[in-house]
């Protein structure tokens, strides 16, 4: 899981590239598409893919779940012990 | 002492504040005194904060200075900055029951007023604006007695934690609410606003200043409510003890888990509500005046935030009184998981309702039958809370208190609030009975019966607990009889003038309803008079009560094993659960063991052939 | 029989997992103010949108706004790898951009005077979603230029980890919620 930096920078400048296309796209169709509800589900589908895209790699998300992953493993309201009682 | 010093800062702020709104003004040339408000009262905020000991104990750090935090301390620590979740508790406790007392007088007024079909003692403004004032002062009480109250104070016991997960932000958010307060009660003395609690534009925005500072207060108060619902949340998942797995978590801590995730996402609704109509109000927007803007949009975003409010008030409740219920009946919590379950779906069904209060406004009839649909969906997992409460009192040996005594009050008053309800979540009936006093009857055995009703009873539950002393038995069932019995003929003696038509918010109304208002209104002077016991119990008790053993209900839970009143960080020894809340009536289930040290995550190992 | 003691603990989150997730916790919070905001634009003038917004204005606002994100996440980098002259460099451009942005909304409503002020439908709508945008902007570069002068003299990461982190992340959703307002306000027709 610990990168170097060369590879971290990699991975932000090929996040920010696809977030450039995105945008290209959404400029684009915005020019040639006339029909609104089309519009508005196309543009909303490219924003939902920047948004995650800026989630996922800029705002490292998953570095959230993976340190709680174990308190969600009770959620499911049964007791974990009853798992770990071989070991 | 901070809140002097803080007064001053506030007073600061403002200057500051509307000096630069002034400046902006005079170049624009447009009418100064709203602007100004605004911009003064969000300078004066800061000031506030920073004067009463934000800036000492917070501040200070962001510049790389030492900071002061003193959360111990003799009575002073309760009129400062504190990060002490059990001081915020009871600053919460002690502002909001002054207010309930405050606006419990309000409406002592408006029964007077409506004592006869006539004009008693108010114009018709005069009236709206004390009904508006009594509205939203509860509102608030409603929102914050469980939720900032008795789950800052209890909840980091009740998980085993030493305090929340962010002390200073919970300080913070105890601290913006005295300019609601102070916002609120200057508001009559400019102008009031007469819109009701609900502030529907275009009438609200063109009311007095009044209701521009009624808007400020809201808003502010929004701040505090999502900061707290944040904290809780945190708290709960990172703060637990260890073994306190999401099985064992006592009742009271789930429902307060459901309650903050809507008072965090949903309170921002009504802040941009608030901030809409202020927008409206000082840079001439068109939200809500046509052509262009749409007063629906209004309803939409208010009731979004405003129907799962109602959530953030009664979920706690119910809390509360199952936990009660366990403890007293000495039984296992009866079907937890569907309870956890049920608060669950309450909250996911919460975000889908808001628009019965829309059946009347002109909203798209197609939208009619979904919103009836969903909205008594929810009768589904508020059933299943009754019979879990139910279920654990069946066939029971109940112990009689004065908490057990609430808790049964809830069940009791929500029946009838919950009843009441499908006939306003179904349409056709809905649109007879929308804005008369069916629904505020309703929304009374609601709030009142459920929520107030709960809060009384974790108020006697955790006195003991809070103050170290015990209450006297006796005041309390007095208070608890005359309050049962005025309630609910106060209430339902509404129902009957509202079944048949008499609308809401008015100070005159048809000599045919005259008669069931002298006996609300009769009933509900019992009311008020039913609270004088309360307030000499708890004084005195506080003073010069007994003093509490530590477990006075033999009750399993956490809080209980600590001293009373906690100390600092709540345990000297660190609590580990090692088995169910409730195991009432099975000697191997034991709760917690203490022993582990502060800071360490083990339990003292047993020595070799232990 | 003996107490079973369960032998897994939950003291395992330090005080930067904890800050994190009352980060993210804000972070959901706002979102749902942006949300509001985004659905009273439909709600208020439908998906029309006049002729004289500036689509080339627009566009570029969104590309600095990307980009700044960009660097920010340099900086962010940098400063965990313990490169903190490269963080600070990162920080600075961040700020600039920030800044420029302002400077570009500032025109932007400077225009909007002209064409559509705030008594109108669309003036209401676009002066409410840029002025609530950015006013977060403005907090960012507060929060920003705040951590640039705090780790100017140290090299030791531990304090100053979620100084820096909290305030990239805090310009990430900033940049999330323009990446929705940017074709709401411009795009859609």
């Amino acid at each position: 899981m610990h990168r170097t930096l060369q590879e971290t920078l990699k991975i932000g400048w090929i996040v920010i590239s696809l977030l450039g296309i995105l945008t290209a796209i959404e400029f684009a169709i915005a020019i040639v598409i006339d029909d609104t509800p089309w519009l508005f589900t196309l543009l909303l589908v490219a924003a939902l893919a920047k948004a995650w895209l800026i989630i996922q790699y800029f705002m490292h998300f998953g570095q959230l779940w993976g340190h709680i992953t174990d308190t969600w493993y009770g959620m499911i309201l049964d007791d974990p012990e009853a798992d770990r009682e071989e070991d | 002492m901070p809140l002097v010093r803080g007064a001053i800062y506030a007073v600061i702020g403002f200057v500051i504040g509307a000096g630069i709104s002034l400046g902006i003004t005079s170049i624009t040339g447009e009418d100064s005194t709203e602007p100004l408000i605004v911009l003064g009262y969000v300078f004066a905020v800061i000031g506030w904060l920073m004067g009463v000991g934000m800036w000492r104990t917070w501040g200070r750090g962001w510049f790389g200075k030492p900071t002061e935090n003193n959360p111990g301390g003799g009575w002073e620590r309760y009129i400062r900055f504190n990060t002490d979740h059990k001081v915020i508790g009871i600053q919460y406790v002690v502002i909001f029951v002054v207010v309930f007392l405050l606006a419990g007088l309000l409406a002592m007024l408006i029964r007077v007023e409506l004592a006869d079909a006539g004009q008693n003692v108010m114009t018709s403004t005069n009236f709206n604006t004390t009904m508006s004032l009594h509205g939203i002062m509860m509102i608030a009480v409603a929102v914050a007695i469980m939720m900032g109250g008795f789950a800052n104070y209890v909840l980091p016991l009740i998980i085993g934690a030493e305090d929340v997960a962010f002390p200073r932000v919970n300080a913070l958010s105890f601290w913006v609410v005295p300019p609601v307060v102070v916002l609120l009660l200057l508001s009559p003395l400019f102008g009031g606003f007469d819109t009701g609690w609900t502030a529907y534009p275009p009438l609200a925005t063109q009311t007095p200043i009044g209701g521009l500072l009624f808007e400020l207060a809201f808003l502010t108060f929004g701040i505090s409510s999502i900061l707290g619902g944040l904290n809780f949340i945190a708290t709960i998942i990172t703060q637990r003890a260890p073994g306190m797995t999401w099985g064992r978590l006592p009742i009271f801590a789930w429902a307060v888990l459901a309650a903050s995730v809507i008072s965090l996402t949903a309170t921002q609704w009504v802040a941009y509500g608030m901030l809409m109509i202020i927008f409206e109000r000082i840079f001439n927007m068109v939200f809500f005046s046509p052509p262009g803007g749409n007063a629906l949009l209004y309803e939409h975003v208010f009731w979004f935030y405003s129907h799962p409010a109602v959530y953030i008030m009664i979920l706690p409740a119910f809390g509360a009184e199952l936990e009660i219920i366990s403890h007293f009946a000495r039984k296992p919590l009866f079907a937890y998981r569907w309870v956890v379950r049920a608060f669950g779906l309450i909250v996911f069904l919460s975000f889908l309702v808001w628009a019965h209060h829309l059946f009347t406004s002109g909203m798209g009839d197609e939208l009619h039958g979904p919103f009836m649909v969903l909205t008594e969906l929810i009768s589904i997992p508020t059933g299943i809370v009754f019979l879990s409460a139910l279920g654990t009192l069946w066939r029971s040996k109940i112990r009689l208190k004065v908490p057990l005594l609430f808790a049964v009050g809830v069940v009791f008053n929500f029946t009838i609030g919950g009843l009441t309800g499908i006939f306003l979540a179904d349409v056709a009936t809905d649109i007879a009975l929308q804005d008369t006093y069916f629904v505020v009857a309703h929304f009374h055995y609601t709030i009142m019966g459920g929520e107030i009703f709960g809060a009384f009873a974790a108020g006697y539950y955790w006195f003991p607990k809070i103050t170290g002393r015990m209450y006297n038995e006796t005041l309390g069932r007095i208070h608890f009889a005359l309050m049962f019995i005025f309630f609910n003929i106060t209430f339902l003696a509404m129902f009957i003038p509202g079944t048949v038509g008499m609308n809401r918010r008015i100070a005159e109304y048809p000599p045919e309803f005259e008669f069931m208002n002298l006996v609300t209104t009769i009933a509900s002077i019992g009311l008020g008079l039913a609270f004088v016991p309360w307030v000499y119990n708890m004084l005195n008790s506080w003073i010069r009560g007994p003093k509490a053993p530590d477990n006075p209900w033999d009750a399993k839970t956490l809080e209980w094993q600590t001293s009373s009143p906690p100390p600092l960080e709540n345990f000297e020894e660190m609590p580990t659960v090692t088995g169910d809340a409730y195991g009432y009536g099975d000697e191997s289930v034991v709760h917690s063991v203490f022993g582990r040290r502060k800071g360490s995550a083990h339990p003292p190992v047993p020595a070799e052939g232990d | 029989m003996t107490q079973h003691v369960p032998q897994f603990v939950n003291h395992r989150f330090n005080s930067l997992d904890i800050n994190r997730l009352g980060l993210w916790l804000f972070l959901v919070s706002d979102a749902s103010f942006f949300i509001a905001l985004l659905s009273s634009r439909f709600f208020v003038v439908g998906t029309n949108t006049p002729e004289h917004v500036d689509q080339l204005l627009g566009l570029s606002l969104t590309i600095l706004l990307l980009l700044s994100s960009l660097s920010a996440y340099k900086a962010e980098a940098a400063f965990e790898h313990g490169d903190i002259p490269g963080a600070k460099n990162m920080l600075l451009a961040t700020i600039g951009m920030g800044i420029l942005f302002v400077f570009g909304v500032g025109y932007e409503w400077h225009e909007a005077f002209k064409h559509f002020p705030p008594s109108t439908g669309f003036g209401t709508i676009l002066f409410t979603l840029t002025g609530v945008h950015v006013t977060h902007v403005l907090t960012g570069v507060l929060t920003l230029g705040f951590v640039f002068f705090r780790i100017r003299n140290t090299t030791a990461i531990g304090d100053n980890q979620f100084a820096v982190e909290g305030a990239v992340k805090w310009w990430h959703f900033v940049d999330v919620a323009w990446v929705f307002i940017y074709p709401t306000l411009y795009l859609i027709r």
